[in-house]
């Protein structure tokens, strides 16, 4: 009950919590994803109806249903990544299998001469795919990825002792890179500092090789129950109950190697390898209406409220240090945070309230008759606002600490700061020709970064092809889909910061398989 | 525990990324038979279609100003809706029910006898054991934390080459990103020996530990740093 109790009140307050301000915008910047028909006219359907897809969107559009039907969609994703590090370019490619919207539509009654209209959809999608490969290598004469664990150990005022207690705040970070000497302490005119071992290179003068790599798996998927009426065929309601299901996973792999032929320069390479599993589950709430002020004319707004999800987070690293001695002498060490977590993976549970979306958009159909001989094409537009900055993070620990209370609100001022709402565009339109249709259709998802310096984007191109006939469908459709963004390795706070700038092609080949059901 | 179960499935990454050389045996089950369904419903549903167009729900709209059909909700007699409440619940069969002796009421057969027929009847007592206790390890549940003072980074300190001395250059979207860079160049944090005096003036990441007990080579903790050479 009382779980219920603190559900509803954040339901409506809106109140969020997370873990590093990265995660805040993952299940908030994504492209629409739907059935083939909707991918290939840009995702947009916010005052079309009549498909599946008004479930996730506007679920008034479900009111347009006069046949109930089931379908099935699927698709196939490649992914070539372009990074630029330092002045250097990199390449990866991944491949994965993103599950598009499935389920039924239930007609009230198969009705198709009464101006009142209800529908309703069980209804499964994967509404984002977290699959995606990541990789760049550069020279660095400037930072180090072991800087950041220096930072945060020297402001932490804890002994090495205490650091590497089993109760330690920093069991994935500055634990490891104290246990292996990758961080230490050094005395300079008998005052104490903590210190990188790659850092004795840079202030050398000399450069070291960074690698990065970072894998991800999974998706964000959504269980929904829609509703769709209407009493007179010119203003049609409708709302949707999604269960929102989160599974992603995530390997970065870091390394740093003494790029100099120095043997006796106290560091010779480093691995930081970072392993994390978010799952989970949650609630929220869409609810439209589209207009028809006059016949061939749709206006539709939808309103999805902040999807509560509540996470646990799954944690190992693992670090390596390869070291040189004065006299040469080499010296290796490696240790999991297992070794600092009681001997199994670290869990952090925590909510995350995502932001407030809202979706305004426009239809023209030629020809709304029942024979299809006669029907012809339509053109519709979305415009949808995502206020980016509005995820929130919250401890759902038992016992949360007050270090970790302070750390979320922190953390979501930091969100706030960080990220700015987006407007984002969809538009696209089908011809149709009895019973095969042509589509056409192009969208942009604007930055969701307040720093004009990342020049972060989306935009996709896509087309398609449709049959239906016989009681069945088939859609076929190619996305396109060019994403900008930023990535940085490490941050710090008393250094000028370095990221990489990524450029993914990804292209998506997606198929809609459905029956209708007299 | 039905979403557990589902999120699990999920989690296992079979159905949303897979490694191209080797395609997921059991991903590729759970596709074949809703393929296999879908096929089925297919074959039963296409038959009513044969003779028909197949409806578009994108299109099709009942007219704004002609052609509608005013839809009269449906009457049911008073004793129809009785009948019909009667066959879905026992509460109504039971405020009119005939039979008085309940060995010959269809309804409750066999449910007098020690509720030995009774198919809901369990003779022995049914608890849950949720006051067991079990031993388990502590587990660590520090959340994914970063210095989250990065995110705010606008200034960079820096060494003057000539005096030695630290300096904090403010400026906004301080960024590093070529190894060219004549903007910002690294400088050593602790300055060098003549010019750091040990006070805060020069920033760094100068360390104060809790407690006197900072040597490099831990000892009196559970988990002790390896010794080097």
């Amino acid at each position: 009950m009382k779980r219920i109790l603190t559900f509803s009140l954040l339901f409506f307050c809106a109140i969020v919590k997370g873990q590093i301000p990265e995660d805040a915008i993952r299940y908030s910047w994504y492209p629409q994803n739907a059935t083939a028909r909707i991918l290939a006219v840009g995702g947009a359907m916010g005052s079309l109806g009549g498909d599946i897809s008004a479930t996730f969107v506007n679920p008034a559009g479900l009111a347009f249903y006069h046949v109930s039907e089931a379908l099935f969609s699927l698709g196939y994703l490649e992914n070539n990544n372009k990074s630029i590090y330092r002045d250097s370019s990199s390449t990866s490619s991944n491949g994965s299998l993103p599950l598009g919207p499935m389920g039924f539509i239930f007609c009230e009654k198969n009705n198709k001469k009464s101006a009142s209209n209800y529908a309703f959809s069980l209804a499964f999608n994967q509404k984002a795919a977290f699959g995606s490969f990541t990789r760049y290598s550069a020279l660095n004469n400037y930072s180090s990825f072991s800087e950041q664990f220096a930072e945060e150990y020297s402001g932490s005022g804890l002994s090495i002792n205490e650091a590497l207690n089993s109760n330690t705040p920093y069991p994935y970070t500055s634990a490891p890179a104290l246990y292996t000497y990758l961080i230490d302490t050094t005395r300079v005119n008998n005052n104490l500092f903590v210190m990188g071992a790659p850092e004795n290179i840079l202030n050398a003068g000399q450069a070291l090789r960074q690698d990065y790599s970072k894998r991800t798996h999974g998706g964000l998927y959504e269980l929904a129950l829609g509703f769709g009426g209407t009493q007179d065929s010119k203003i049609l309601y409708g709302a949707t109950l999604a269960i929102p299901l989160i599974a992603y996973s995530s390997s970065t792999i870091f390394k740093e190697t003494d790029t100099s032929s120095n043997a006796f320069n106290k560091f010779k390479s480093a691995q930081f390898q970072d392993d994390f599993k978010t799952t989970g589950s949650g609630l929220d709430l869409k609810a439209g209406v589209i207009y028809r002020p006059s016949e061939f004319i749709r206006v539709g707004l939808a309103i999805h409220t902040p999807s509560i999800l509540f996470l646990k987070d799954t944690r190992t690293t693992y670090c390596s240090t390869v070291l040189e001695s004065d006299s040469g002498t080499i010296e290796s060490f490696d240790v999991s945070s297992t070794t600092f977590t009681n001997g199994i993976a670290g869990e952090s549970k925590y909510r995350q309230s995502t932001p407030l979306k809202a979706i305004l958009s426009a239809s023209y159909v030629f020809r709304e008759v029942e024979d299809v001989t006669k029907q012809r094409a339509f053109l519709t537009a979305d415009i949808e606002y995502v206020a980016n900055g509005g995820n929130r993070f919250h401890s759902d620990n038992e016992a949360p600490t007050v270090e970790e209370e302070n750390y979320y609100k922190s953390l979501n001022k930091v969100i706030k700061d960080l990220y700015r709402s987006t407007i984002n565009f969809r538009f696209g339109g089908e011809i149709k020709y009895h019973t095969v249709m042509g589509r056409l259709g192009f969208a942009y998802y604007g930055s969701p970064y307040e720093d004009k310096t990342f020049r972060a984007n989306k935009m996709l191109l896509s087309g398609g092809i449709g049959y239906r006939d016989k009681g069945f469908f088939i859609d076929l459709t190619y996305v396109h889909n060019i994403s900008k963004d930023a990535n940085f390795p490490y941050r710090l706070s008393d250094r000028a910061n370095t990221f990489a700038t990524t450029r993914d092609n990804r292209n998506t080949f997606a198929v809609t398989f459905g029956v209708k059901i007299p | 525990m039905t979403l557990n179960m589902i999120i699990s499935y999920l989690d296992s990454g079979k159905n949303s990324n897979f490694i191209l050389q080797s395609p997921n045996d059991h991903f590729m089950k759970s596709i074949s038979l809703i393929l296999l369904m879908f096929s089925f419903a297919l074959l039963s549903c296409n038959s009513a279609f044969k003779s028909m167009q197949t409806p578009d729900d994108v299109y099709y709209s009942v007219p704004l100003q002609e052609g509608i059909v005013k839809v009269e909700p449906e009457t049911r007699s008073h004793e129809e809706n009785y009948i019909r409440m009667q066959s879905r619940h026992s509460t109504w069969r039971n405020m009119n029910n005939d039979y008085t002796d309940a060995y010959y009421d269809p309804y409750h057969y066999g449910y007098n006898y020690s509720y030995y027929y009774n198919p809901y009847y369990y003779s022995f007592p049914i608890f849950c054991c949720n006051t067991c206790l079990s031993y388990s390890i502590p587990i660590n549940s520090t959340p994914r934390m970063t210095n989250l003072g990065s995110y705010y980074n606008t200034s960079t300190k820096v060494v003057n080459s000539k005096t030695g001395q630290i300096q904090t250059f403010t400026f906004k979207n301080a960024y590093n990103n070529s190894n060219q860079s004549s903007k910002i160049t690294r400088g050593n944090l602790f300055g060098n020996s003549s010019s750091y005096s040990g006070s805060n003036e020069g920033g760094g990441r100068s360390y104060s530990p809790s407690n006197s007990n900072s040597s490099s080579s831990g000892s009196g903790s559970s988990i002790s740093r390896p010794s080097r050479y």
